[in-house]
C-alpha cells in the first residue's frame, strides 16, 4: 500500500494544510532557513499571519500565491527589508535578526528582485562589485572580470563580464543580478517572480540555471504565481493566501494544476473554453497593407491585412518581438505607419490617439505602469484619463473633481478595485488591482473595439480569471476585441479566431475549431505558413537572414515552441478511496449541520469525524513507515495535534482552557 | 552594551495632511537656529541681529512695502516656474524671459508705440503688460519649440538664452536709447508708471513715500489663475498627467508637443510680466541691471513652495524680507547665508515625509541582555 498522502482537497476543506510536514531528504538534514510563526502587520493589513517556512539545502522551494497574498512580504522579512511583528528567523540553526539586506547577505541570504537594480552604463563586473568593500581604492578590473567569469562558469551561466548592462537582454541582466548575489557568497537565493520579465526561452534557460545551482547545494526560494512554472521547477512549495499559508512545504510532485489553483485562490478555477456561441457581426476594423518601422527604424510590420468583426475576439499569437507591439501601436495611433487602418469606415492610420479614442477604441496597454497609468496620481485621476474632457466630469474648460470622484468611486466598487479610497496613488496598487483600474477605465466607456495587449501578464490566477471574464462579457455585448498574448492557453481559451505573427507578418489565420497548439507553435516559429504564400516570411525584412533552407519539420524539432510544452489537460491525482468517502461524509455533514444552523452540533460533528479520521491515519501510518523511513518524526503527540487541528478548524470558537 | 541603532524606515502609510506644513515650518525655524549659532560663533548676538532683521523687513509700513515690492516679481516668476515644473519642464530661463518682458514693455514708452502725452494711463499700462507677456512668451517659445520638435534639452537652451538677452538689451540701452551715455534709458513718462500707494499721499498721509505698486496685485491675480488652471481645469489635469507620466498622457490622447510649447510660453509670459512690473513699477526705465537675479530666485521659490501657487506667495514674501533685511545688516551676505540654509533644510525635510525614524536594537544587544 502506498504511503498515506492526505488529499489536498480534504486538507483544504478543513484548512489543515499545515498538518503536512515537509518532506526532508532525511530526518537528520537541518533546514538552512526556517521562518517560524512569522507575523507581519502593516497599518490596516496583516501581510503574514503566523506563517512557517522551511528550506533545505539543494532544494527549490516555490512560494505560490495571488498578488498581495504576502509572498514578497515574507521574503522581504527573510532578507531584512521588513522586520516581522513577531516570529523568528533561523538560519543554519542560529536565530538571527536582520536590520537590512546587508545583514542578510552576510548570512548568505540574497534576493533577486523583480525590477533589476543595475547601473546601465557600467559593465557586468562593475555592477557585481559595486557597493562591496573590496577593492578599497585601486580597481584592477581585469582581475575581477576573471573572477566573475569563473563564477559564471561554475554555475553554468554564459555572460561576458565586460559587457555594459544596456547591451544585455533582460534575461542576461537577470543573470547579472543572480551573479551579484552569488558573488557575495549567498547560499540561499530568493527569486521574486523571476520569469515575469522573461521571454519563454529565457525563462527556460533560467530554470536550467536554477536547477544547476540547486544541484550544487544552494537553496532557492522561487516566488511565482505561474502554476506550470512551479510544477516544472520546484521541489516543494508553500502556498499563501491572504497572508496565511494554505500549504506549508508540500512536495510538488503529484499536485495538479487545478489543485494548486484551488489552494491559491480558495475556489475552483475553470480552465475551459470560452468561445462565443453567437455569429460575429459586421467588420468593424480593417487593416489594409499596414507596414511600419520599429523604434530602431527597422521594418517591423510588413503588409498586414486583418479584419475584426463585432462580437468576436481575434487572438494574435506570436513569440514576443515579432511585431505585435508595433501592430497594436499602429492601431491605437501611437505609431505612424503605411497602409490603411479603417475603423467604422474612417481611416485612423497616422491619426492621433485622441482620434481613435473618440472613435470608441479602447486600449489595454502591455506596460501597465509605464503607459497605462500615472503612478503618482490618484485612482480618480487615473480613471478619468480618457474621459476627462467629457460631461459630467468636464464642464467646458472646467474639471469637476466631485463628479470625477463619484465616477471613480462607482468604478472602484463595480470593478472591485481594492484600495483604501479613490485618493490612493496608483503606484500603491498591486499589479492585479492596477490592471482592474485600467480595465475599469477602458471598458466602462462602452468601447466599440478593445485592443488588449497581454492583459493578464503577471497577474495571478484569480485576477486572470476576472480579466478574462470582463473581456468575454464585453465580447458578448458585441464589442470587437483584438487580443495580443504570448500565452497560447489564453488565446485558445478566449479567441474565436487566431492570427499568428512571425517576423512582422501574419502567417496564418485560423478559426478556433481548426486551431491546435501544435500548428500554431509551428507557425509561431516560422516553420509553417497558412496564408497561401510559398516563401517563409522574413525574406523581406532587413534584420534577419532568410530562413528558407531548413525543411519545416526539421526546424520544428530544433526549436519547439515553448508554449507547447505544457498543454492544458485535466490532471486529477487519484484519490484514495477511504479518504474520498471521508470527504464526502464530511461534506454532507457540514452541509447538514450548516443547514440546521446549530454551531454546537457542528462542532461536535467535526470533532468526532476528525478523531475518527486520525485514527485511520494512525493505522495507515504504521503500515507505511518502513516504506518511507525518511518521513520525519511528528513532534506533537496525537492529543496535541488534535488540539492544534481543532484550533485551526474552529478558529475563534475554540474553547479556551477556562471554558473547558 | 552598545546603543540602540537608529534607522530610517520607508513609510508605508500616507502622512497626515498637516505633516508637510509642519516639517516645512520646522525646517525654516531650524534654519534660523543654525544661522544663530553661526552668528554667535563669529561673536554677534543672534537675537539682536534677528530682531533687526525683523524690524528691517516688517518693522514699519515702509519696510513692509519694500518687502512686497521685492516679492512681486518673485511671485510672478515663481508661479511661472511652478507651472513648468509641474509638467517636468525645467525652465531655468525665467531670468531671460524676465528681461525680454522688460524690453517688450519698454517699447511702449521708448519707441513710443502710442503717443505718451495723450493716451490714458490705463491703456499704456495694459499695453505694456500685454507686450511684456508677449516678450516673455516668445522667449519661452524658443526652448519649448526646440524641446517639442527636436527633444533638445530645455535646461541648456533656457540657460544660454539668459545670456543672449542681456546683450540684446545692452545693444538697445547703450546704442539706441542711452540717457546721455549712461547705461540706462531715459526715465519713462509718468503715464508708463504703475500706480503706487505714494500717489495717494495727498489723501492719506500714511502713504507718503510708500513705494508699493500695483504689480503686487498682478502677482495675487496670477496666483489665483494658476491655481485654477492647475486644480480646476482640464488643461491643468493634463499638465499634471504629462508631468507624472508622459507616455500615459500620450496614450490617453494628450498632445505633448503642443502642451510643451504652451506651458513654456505661459511660464515665460509670467516671467515677462514680472519684467514689466519691475520696469514700470520700480526702476521706471530700462537699464542693464533691473533684476537682482529674480529669475533664479524664482526657481528656488517654486521649489520651496512645492509648486503650490499659494505657497509661492508666502515663500516670495519671505525671500523679499530677506532681500530687504540684507540692507540693514553688514555684511549683507548674512541673508544669503540664511537663504542657503533654509533652502537646504526645507528640501531635506522631505525625508521626514517619505521615511520615519525607528529605534532598533541589534540581535547582539538582545543576546547580551539575555546573558
Amino acid at each position: 500500500m502506498a504511503r498515506f498522502e492526505p488529499s489536498l482537497e480534504y486538507l483544504y476543506e478543513f484548512n489543515l494544510m499545515s498538518y503536512l510536514e515537509p518532506k526532508a531528504d532525511s530526518a537528520t538534514v537541518e533546514p538552512v532557513v526556517e521562518l517560524r510563526d512569522i507575523v507581519l502587520r502593516f497599518p490596516g493589513v496583516l501581510a503574514n499571519d503566523h506563517v512557517n517556512f522551511k528550506m533545505y539545502p539543494g532544494e527549490i522551494h516555490a512560494l505560490l500565491g495571488e498578488n498581495g497574498a504576502g509572498k514578497s512580504s515574507l521574503m522581504n522579512v527573510l532578507i531584512g527589508l521588513y522586520r516581522p511583528t513577531s516570529g523568528q528567523i533561523i538560519i543554519n540553526g542560529e536565530p538571527v535578526s536582520f536590520n537590512s539586506p546587508k545583514d542578510a547577505i552576510a548570512k548568505g541570504v540574497g534576493m533577486v528582485h523583480q525590477h533589476f537594480m543595475l547601473v546601465q552604463n557600467q559593465t557586468v563586473t562593475e555592477n557585481i562589485i559595486l557597493g562591496l568593500d573590496q577593492p578599497r581604492f585601486f580597481l584592477n578590473l581585469k582581475k575581477y572580470d576573471e573572477e566573475v567569469r569563473q563564477l559564471a562558469e561554475s554555475v553554468g551561466v554564459n555572460i561576458d563580464p565586460t559587457a555594459k548592462i544596456w547591451q544585455l537582454s533582460v534575461g542576461e541582466q537577470q543573470r547579472v543580478e543572480i551573479l551579484k548575489i552569488l558573488y557575495r557568497g549567498a547560499q540561499i537565493l530568493i527569486m521574486d517572480e523571476p520569469t515575469a520579465v522573461l521571454a519563454p526561452q529565457e525563462a527556460e534557460e533560467l530554470m536550467e540555471t536554477l536547477r544547476g545551482m540547486a544541484g550544487q547545494g544552494k537553496s532557492i526560494a522561487f516566488i511565482s504565481h505561474k502554476l506550470n512554472e512551479v510544477r516544472a521547477v520546484a521541489d516543494r512549495l508553500t502556498i499563501l493566501r491572504r497572508g496565511q499559508a494554505t500549504a506549508e512545504g508540500v512536495p510538488v510532485e503529484g499536485m495538479s494544476r487545478e489543485q494548486l489553483a484551488t489552494l491559491m485562490v480558495g475556489r475552483e478555477v475553470i480552465f475551459n473554453q470560452r468561445r462565443s456561441d453567437k455569429e460575429p457581426g459586421e467588420v468593424i476594423l480593417k487593416l489594409e497593407n499596414v507596414s511600419a518601422l520599429n523604434n530602431k527604424n527597422l521594418p517591423a510590420l510588413h503588409n498586414i491585412n486583418l479584419e475584426l468583426r463585432q462580437g468576436e475576439i481575434l487572438g494574435i499569437a506570436g513569440v514576443a518581438g515579432n511585431g505585435q507591439s508595433e501592430l497594436v501601436e499602429c492601431v491605437t495611433g501611437l505609431r505612424s505607419c503605411q497602409g490603411k487602418i479603417i475603423l467604422n469606415g474612417e481611416n485612423i492610420a497616422n491619426k492621433s490617439p485622441r482620434f481613435s479614442i473618440a472613435q470608441g477604441l479602447s486600449h489595454i496597454p502591455e506596460d501597465r505602469i509605464g503607459v497605462g497609468s500615472a503612478p503618482n496620481l490618484s485612482i480618480t485621476k487615473n480613471v478619468i484619463m480618457k474621459n476627462y474632457r467629457e460631461k459630467p466630469i468636464s464642464k467646458h474648460w472646467q474639471l469637476d473633481y466631485k463628479a470625477a470622484k463619484t465616477h471613480a468611486e462607482g468604478l472602484k466598487s463595480s470593478y472591485d478595485i481594492i484600495a483604501p479610497n479613490v485618493e490612493t496613488q496608483a503606484r500603491k496598487l498591486s499589479g492585479g488591482n492596477l490592471q482592474k483600474l485600467i480595465l475599469a477605465r477602458e471598458l466602462s466607456s462602452v468601447p466599440q473595439i478593445v485592443v488588449a495587449m497581454q492583459p493578464t501578464r503577471g497577474l495571478d490566477v484569480g485576477a486572470i480569471e476576472g480579466v478574462q471574464e470582463l473581456l468575454i462579457g464585453r465580447r458578448d455585448e458585441g464589442c470587437a476585441i483584438l487580443l495580443v498574448s504570448e500565452e497560447l492557453d489564453e488565446l485558445m481559451r478566449l479567441s474565436d479566431r487566431i492570427a499568428v505573427m512571425y517576423e512582422g507578418e501574419i502567417v496564418g489565420i485560423m478559426e478556433d475549431e481548426d486551431a491546435d497548439i501544435q500548428t500554431i507553435g509551428l507557425m509561431m516559429t516560422g516553420s509553417l505558413r497558412m496564408d497561401g504564400k510559398e516563401d517563409l516570411p522574413g525574406h523581406n525584412l532587413l534584420q534577419k537572414e532568410p530562413e528558407t533552407e531548413a525543411p519545416a519539420d526539421e526546424k520544428a524539432e530544433s526549436q519547439p515552441p515553448l508554449a507547447m510544452a505544457d498543454p492544458i489537460e485535466p490532471e486529477e491525482a487519484p484519490l484514495q478511496e477511504p479518504l474520498q468517502t471521508f470527504i464526502d461524509d464530511a461534506k454532507t455533514a457540514q452541509e447538514e449541520t450548516l443547514a440546521s444552523e446549530d454551531p454546537k452540533n457542528f462542532k461536535q460533528e467535526v470533532n468526532e469525524r476528525i478523531e475518527k479520521f486520525f485514527d485511520s491515519i494512525e493505522e495507515q501510518d504504521v503500515e507505511e513507515k518502513p516504506a518511507k523511513p525518511d518521513l520525519p518524526e511528528r513532534p506533537l503527540t496525537e492529543a496535541e495535534e488534535k488540539e492544534r487541528v481543532l484550533r485551526k478548524v474552529l478558529g475563534d470558537k475554540y474553547p479556551e482552557d477556562g471554558e473547558k | 552594551m552598545s546603543l540602540p541603532k537608529i534607522s530610517l524606515v520607508r513609510r508605508t502609510e500616507d502622512v497626515p495632511k498637516w505633516m508637510p506644513l509642519v516639517t516645512t515650518l520646522g525646517a525654516v525655524l531650524l534654519a534660523f537656529v543654525i544661522g544663530g549659532i553661526i552668528l554667535k560663533s563669529i561673536g554677534a548676538n543672534p537675537f539682536y541681529i534677528y530682531g533687526y532683521f525683523f524690524k528691517g523687513a516688517f518693522g514699519s509700513l515702509g519696510s513692509f512695502s519694500d518687502v512686497m515690492v521685492k516679492a512681486s516679481p518673485l511671485i510672478l516668476i515663481g508661479l511661472g516656474c511652478s507651472l513648468a515644473f509641474r509638467m517636468r519642464l525645467w525652465n531655468i530661463g525665467a531670468e531671460g524671459q524676465f528681461f525680454m518682458g522688460a524690453f517688450f514693455a519698454s517699447l511702449v514708452p521708448l519707441v513710443p508705440l502710442v503717443p505718451m502725452e495723450t493716451t490714458p494711463k490705463i491703456v499704456v499700462l495694459t499695453l505694456m503688460g500685454f507686450l511684456g507677456m508677449i516678450g516673455g512668451a516668445l522667449y519661452g517659445f524658443i526652448p519649448g519649440y526646440l524641446k517639442a520638435k527636436f527633444n533638445i534639452n530645455e535646461i541648456i537652451v533656457t540657460l544660454m538664452l539668459n545670456y543672449i538677452v542681456v546683450f540684446w538689451n545692452n545693444y538697445w540701452i547703450f546704442g539706441k536709447w542711452s540717457d546721455s551715455g549712461f547705461q540706462m534709458t531715459k526715465t519713462f513718462p509718468k503715464a508708463a508708471w504703475l500706480p503706487r500707494l505714494a500717489d495717494l499721499a495727498g489723501q492719506y498721509k500714511v502713504f507718503s513715500g510708500i513705494t508699493l505698486h500695483a504689480g503686487v496685485l498682478f502677482g495675487l491675480l496670477a496666483a489665483l489663475i494658476v491655481h485654477i488652471i492647475l486644480n480646476n481645469s482640464n488643461w491643468g489635469y493634463m499638465i499634471n498627467l504629462i508631468g507624472d507620466n508622459p507616455r500615459a498622457a500620450r496614450y490617453a490622447g494628450a498632445d505633448i508637443a503642443k502642451n510643451t510649447i504652451l506651458v513654456f510660453m505661459l511660464s515665460g509670459a509670467l516671467a515677462g510680466l514680472a519684467g514689466m512690473v519691475e520696469v514700470s513699477g520700480v526702476v521706471h526705465r530700462l537699464q542693464e541691471r533691473i533684476s537682482t537675479s529674480y529669475g533664479f530666485s524664482g526657481v528656488i521659490v517654486a521649489w520651496l513652495a512645492k509648486l503650490n501657487p499659494w505657497a509661492v506667495i508666502v515663500v516670495s514674501i519671505l525671500f523679499g524680507a530677506l532681500i530687504v533685511a540684507s540692507r540693514e545688516i553688514q555684511p549683507s551676505g548674512i541673508s544669503f547665508l540664511l537663504q542657503g540654509i533654509i533652502l537646504f533644510l526645507v528640501i531635506s525635510s522631505d525625508v521626514l515625509l517619505k521615511y520615519k525614524f525607528q529605534l532598533t536594537r541589534s540581535a547582539k544587544v538582545k543576546d547580551e541582555v539575555a546573558a
